[in-house]
């Protein structure tokens, strides 16, 4: 029952960046431009913030969790599978609106079914948040995978029977809640929550989980469509390569244990990882991959590190559950949106005149190749071929060294004048995403200032306590 | 431990392990892995002088050494002339970036042409047409009976009448490049575009040297 409840948590939150290894096959598949493609991300994101707090009103009692939790998952499952057969960018956009929507109910309903299913708020809350940093962590990878084996439309077809299997979880959950042996143990039953108390959100743990989640987009979504589209590597190898972020995120947990910074200690370490990491991935010295690893070793400890620690402070001690947890949805997610909305046309403007550069470093290679004029013209014709075919995009040269009718003489030249043109446009690609990254860095910085303005030390680390001498106490009704 | 020191000793590791990623990337050329820019055009050295024998390097060297000329006198590069070349609609927005009209453009071109054709006069470096005769009456399409009839004339008498230099400059000059341009990405229609320019010239040359040699024989039998 925990497990299906923290799958759909995983899966809802896997959502906001699933599709970004998919994007370029989307890209493809709908002719699309990158501005185009990336509200595939950004609805979604910007609907799931905006309607995380207002969605969580319903959620404040276990039995009112359960009952959004089964329609938002209905709306989900439903809209996925749209999703999934969507026939055009228009509609696929719409339904990932629906679907976030959704997403918003199952995901605050979700922490108070959590907190219910474990019988105590800690350990609720930490499930929740950990489901939602592994989801965030390895849906790109997972996106990628389902990508490269079937079509980016099965990564929205999977997720229906996936999260309709929350459905009984959900109705579980509020039936054990309701059982008085159960309650009597819980420590949910001897610390509940006044109805109609309503705690003011922890304004700065939310703002350091939105900026360092705008930064975090920088680094899933750029560095996949960096190695996708800018070094054409596989989605199988970009989702192998980027497993190292979710990988380190789970190796901080072991850091942090051991370190007891604390919130603070760990939210400022965080952010100077990430920021140090995104840095790292605007100053890469090729385009091998083994370059992104340390960057992204950074990146993930900052990320296992921050999220979950800022969203177990956020929640700690604060009512009503849901509704906290709602905000903590809301600052992630508009981060998100708000890092889309500024790197993105950062990037795109950046590739446009990294591609006219490109094209005037393979103008002067044709030039210079020691190769026959007619061969040259041959080319060049079949270069700006490719470039046209593929206008917005860094392009694939082979389809023009493959139609090349080439003499002996000239073959080992024309190997060496296509391998100098991939790397001009791999430097080219790469200098595209510098700005980007950098920009994303300096996100993760900014998230140094709610992060010094956090109080807390290693006690907030603690079980919460019950408040004995709390007189408007009530109980959770079931 | 205080609980302060531990607060300040993770970030603090934070910093050092950044440090040193950077640090390794910084010293493995991370600010340096960059597309080529594209070098200046008037700074950017004169193609190589081609073999004689080399038809297909000569008429690249003249294309090359004429569009690094343009580009240099019109303040732009070689290879972004060079790409907006063929098309004009991307040659027109190039005019109009560097403050000149279509015509003017092409005009460079034509000079920049004009001048590498002459450097490569002055440094001997054309072939005489008489060992091009064969190669040029396969371009051209000649009937055998003609390029029979031209094998005739002795090669000294052709290299006379049809200096190698003389014929180019002629053909570029009169040639009109846009039509050239427009065609090259097809070699039919660049074929198409550039023999009658080149036979025009060398017909016109020889016609203008014939009548010059007229001229001076009936002025030395005084009949002029």
């Amino acid at each position: 029952m925990i497990w299906l409840l923290a799958l759909a948590v995983g899966i809802v939150l896997a959502d906001s960046a699933i599709v970004t290894l998919a994007l370029p096959e989307v890209l493809r598949d709908f002719d699309a431009q990158v501005s185009g493609v990336s509200w595939v991300l950004t609805a979604y994101n910007l609907v799931l913030g905006l309607a995380a707090v207002p969605a969580a009103r319903g959620s404040v009692t276990t039995h009112g969790a359960a009952r959004t939790g089964v329609v938002g998952a209905a709306i989900f499952a439903a809209a996925s599978a749209v999703c999934g057969v969507a026939p055009d960018l228009g509609w696929l956009i719409g339904a990932r609106v629906v679907q976030a929507l959704g997403g918003a109910f199952v995901i605050t309903a979700a922490l108070e079914l959590l907190v219910a299913a474990t019988g105590s708020s800690r350990t609720g809350a930490a499930r929740w948040a950990t489901a939602g940093v592994i989801g965030a962590g390895i849906g790109p990878v997972v996106g990628g995978l389902l990508t490269e084996a079937l079509s980016w439309r099965a990564i929205f077809l999977v997720q229906v029977p996936l999260v309709l299997l929350a459905i009984p979880a959900m109705r579980r959950a509020a039936d054990r809640s309701a059982d008085p042996a159960w309650a009597a143990e819980a420590e949910t039953s001897t610390h509940p929550f006044p109805l109609d108390r309503t705690d003011r959100p922890r304004v700065a743990a939310n703002v350091a989980l939105g900026l360092l989640s705008a930064a975090l987009t920088a680094a899933l979504f750029l560095l996949v469509l960096l190695l996708i589209e800018g070094w054409r590597r596989t989605p199988v190898a970009a989702a192998l390569t980027v497993t190292v972020i979710p990988l380190a995120a789970f190796a901080a947990g072991a850091v942090a244990r051991r370190a007891q910074a604390g919130t603070q200690g760990e939210a400022i370490a965080g952010a100077i990882l990430v920021a140090g990491g995104l840095t790292a991935l605007a100053i890469l010295p090729d385009a091998n991959l083994a370059w992104t690893i340390a960057p992204q070793v950074l990146v993930g400890l900052g990320l296992g590190l921050t999220v979950e620690s800022l969203t177990a402070f956020a929640l700690h001690d604060r009512f009503p559950r849901a509704l906290q947890g709602g905000w903590t949805i809301a600052a992630r997610h508009l981060g998100i949106v708000v890092g889309l909305l500024i790197l993105t046309p950062l990037f795109v403007a950046d590739l446009d005149r990294a591609q006219g550069r490109a094209e005037e470093s393979i103008t002067a290679l044709v030039i210079d190749a020691p190769i026959a004029a007619s061969e040259k013209l041959e080319l060049a014709a079949g270069l700006q071929r490719q470039l046209t075919s593929e206008a917005g995009r860094v392009p694939d040269l082979a389809p023009a060294f493959n139609r090349l009718d080439v003499t002996p003489d000239d073959a080992a030249e024309v190997a060496e004048l296509q391998a100098s043109m991939n790397d001009q446009l791999e430097r080219a690609a790469t200098h595209a995403f510098q700005r980007a990254f950098l920009a994303g860095g300096i996100l993760a910085l900014l998230a140094l200032i709610p992060a010094l303005l956090l109080r807390d030390t290693a006690r907030d680390r603690e079980p919460p306590r019950a408040d004995p001498d709390a007189p408007t106490l009530v109980r959770v009704p079931s | 431990m205080s609980a302060r020191a531990r607060t300040f000793a993770l970030p603090a590791l934070a910093v050092v392990l950044v440090a040193a990623v950077l640090g390794v990337q910084l010293a493995s050329g991370g600010t340096s892995y960059l597309p080529a820019a594209a070098a200046s055009a008037c700074s950017a050295q004169a193609p190589a002088l081609p073999g004689q024998d080399d038809l297909d390097a000569i008429t690249q060297t003249i294309v090359v050494d004429g569009v690094r000329r343009a580009a240099c006198r019109l303040g732009t590069s070689r290879e972004r002339l060079l790409v907006a070349l063929p098309s004009s609609r991307d040659r027109a927005a190039l005019a109009r970036d560097l403050g000149v009209t279509d015509a003017a453009l092409l005009e460079e071109l034509r000079s920049g042409l004009l001048e590498a054709v002459a450097r490569l006069d002055s440094e001997h470096a054309l072939p005489p047409v008489s060992s091009l005769l064969d190669d040029f009456a396969a371009r051209l399409g000649l009937p055998q009976l003609a390029v029979s009839a031209i094998r005739q004339i002795p090669a000294d008498v052709v290299d006379d009448l049809l200096p190698t230099g003389d014929v180019l400059r002629r053909a570029v000059t009169t040639v009109d490049l846009a039509k050239v341009l427009d065609g090259i990405d097809d070699s039919s229609q660049l074929e198409r575009a550039l023999a009658p320019a080149i036979s025009d010239a060398a017909i016109a040359e020889a016609r203008e040297r014939l009548s010059e040699r007229a001229g001076a024989l009936g002025g030395l039998l005084g009949l002029g």
